[in-house]
């Protein structure tokens, strides 16, 4: 099984993640599906990570935690979040399939942050849904 | 899922190296990262216990170039082999396009080759996937045992025990010395690709 | 008479029955600043709701924000340099609540901030007038740099929109109003004006004429005291 993504509906994602995101001050995004393949990646030409190892660990951590919940009778976490002394990482789940990963400094704050995101799922799940019918 | 971009024109697939707890798995990544770090030239990534057991997984991503216009990017996973790492094996195998399972031929692995085999049909079935038809290459590792004296299990027994229904290509390995671990990685991607690409069609 | 089991019965009821009656979390009316300052601290509701918001923004937690201004401005109504303090918060708290995720990015530092210096002013005792009004000045500026800011990043999102389709994005009018700066002067998007840079060179020199109208009233105020 594998879907499909077309140039028209990458560009239209890069820009929800541009205006939206690294616009707003957001160091590094990024989307995946939950095999940890990475569908968008942006950042603020600040720094370079190994994304590909953050994806697999991402999806893999997203995963872990997804099931410690249902373990303790949560349906799920409304916040995966992971704070450092200069960057952090959020964590938001679009639809059953997607990911989003924002890596953020400590001048944008983490509720700033949450309704910036909540935001960008909305517009990115209206891209991402008809794929999950397939 | 094998994800396509045609925006980049590239297609990235997910491997997974199964199998019984200190079967190989890692070493046949480790192997491969060590033999072609000058042309792989990626990083592996591995979360382990202090005994050096694979404590969520190994991961390993390369390109292996453009085919059909199409740059294909592999990303090999292991799984930890222990029983009670069932929860980390489903999360990794989320996704999953193609498998080898790594089995241990030494006679005292025999029922946990077994046990791993069907733990791994049932952890497909969860993901609707089908263990007879997702793409899957078998491996009998530590073939290099035998000259230190150490029973193994003969290819007979193995191929009855594990591949009489499934009927996929085996084969026979050292992942510490390499021997038909490239070969195993070679069909496993071939197997891969050649059916993401007849779902695509 | 009492008998000692008597006693020992009656301490824990009593001091149950104390508790319950005196239990702050049920107190409906606002703090009145007459307790103890050394044990009690008035703002520990407010540092509350400003690290909710820190960590998330809901309606719900700016709602208690803004009501738990209101309430320290009736505890605080002697105190003109807090008064001021607090008037900036809810300046804050109104916009963050009317623009939520169009909020200028920097109205959460500038939030936190005030917080800061406000708390440190009502938590130190033994602080001169003089110094409260300078890190109060301090916030101002700043406070007043966020305004500018937002204003300028307004104008040029309807430079680079050609149609603009966006639902104006509007302040409180408490947010625009400086004490004694002319309404008409001060660009108002509330009134779709796109601020011109006269404008804001305007504003920013009523900002100006008025930290040094302050200034001087300190000045004036510190040589009554001699």
């Amino acid at each position: 099984m594998s879907y499909t993504l077309g140039q028209e509906q990458l560009d239209s994602i890069e820009d929800i993640l541009n205006q939206d995101l690294i616009d707003n001050g957001v160091r590094c995004v990024f989307l995946i599906d939950m095999a940890g393949n990475i569908i968008a990646n942006l950042d603020n030409g600040e720094k370079q990570h190994d994304i590909y190892s953050l994806a697999a660990l991402a999806a893999g951590n997203f995963g872990a935690v997804s099931a410690m919940a249902k373990i303790i009778g949560e349906n799920e976490f409304s916040l995966l979040f992971h704070k450092g002394k200069k960057e952090n990482i959020h964590f938001n789940k679009i639809t059953t399939e997607f990911l989003l990963i924002t890596i953020f400094g400590n001048d944008i704050s983490l509720g700033f942050l949450r309704l910036k995101v909540s935001e960008s799922v909305e517009q990115l799940k209206d891209i991402l849904k008809p794929l999950l019918s397939s | 899922m094998a994800f396509v971009n045609l925006k980049e024109k590239e297609i990235q697939v997910k491997i997974v190296y199964y199998g019984p707890g200190r079967g190989g798995k890692t070493s046949n990544l480790e192997y491969i990262h060590r033999k072609f770090a000058n042309r792989i030239n990626t990083e592996m990534v591995t979360v382990k216990t202090h005994g050096d057991r694979t404590l969520f997984f190994d991961f390993l991503p390369f390109d292996i170039g453009v085919i059909n216009n199409f740059n294909v990017k592999i990303q090999l996973y292991t799984v930890p082999g222990q029983i009670k790492y069932n929860a980390t094996r489903k999360l990794v195998l989320r996704g999953v396009d193609g498998i080898v399972f790594v089995a241990d031929a030494m006679v005292l692995r025999r029922e946990k080759n077994i046990l791993s085999l069907k733990n791994l049909q049932e952890n497909l079935s969860e993901y609707e996937k089908s263990i007879f038809k997702i793409p899957l290459v078998m491996q009998y590792n530590k073939i290099d045992l035998k000259e230190q004296g150490i029973p193994l299990l003969p290819m007979a027994t193995l191929e009855r025990d594990l591949n009489s229904k499934l009927k996929k290509t085996s084969f026979a390995s050292s992942a510490v010395l390499g021997t038909n671990v490239i070969e195993t990685l070679k069909r496993i991607i071939s197997l891969t690709v050649t059916s993401i690409k007849k779902d695509l069609k | 008479m009492v008998e000692p089991n008597d006693a020992d019965n009656l301490t824990p009821e009593l001091e149950g029955r104390l508790d319950d009656l005196f239990d702050e979390h049920n107190a409906s009316l606002p703090d009145n600043g007459d307790r103890d300052g050394s044990k009690f601290y008035p703002l520990a509701e407010l540092k509350n709701l400003i690290l909710s918001i820190d960590w998330e923004i809901t309606d719900e937690v700016l709602e208690k924000l803004l009501q738990q201004i209101q309430d320290l401005n009736m505890t605080y109504g002697h105190d003109k340099t807090v008064l001021s303090f607090l008037q900036i918060l809810d300046a804050l708290g109104g916009y963050i609540k009317k623009n939520r995720a169009k909020a200028h990015p920097k109205t959460f530092k500038t939030l936190n901030s005030v917080f800061a210096s406000l708390d440190k002013v009502v938590l130190s005792k033994d602080m001169a007038e003089t110094e409260k009004k300078k890190i109060l000045s301090t916030e101002m500026n700043q406070y007043n740099e966020l305004r500018i800011q937002i204003a300028q990043s307004k104008a040029e999102k309807k430079k680079n929109k050609l149609k603009s389709q966006e639902p104006e994005i509007t302040a409180p009018e408490s947010f625009f109003q400086t004490p004694n700066a002319a309404k008409g002067d001060f660009p108002n998007t509330e009134q779709g004006l796109v601020p011109s840079t006269e404008a804001l060179a305007k504003a920013v020199e009523e900002i100006k004429q008025y930290i040094h109208a302050e200034i001087e009233a300190l000045k004036t105020e510190i040589k009554s005291l001699l």
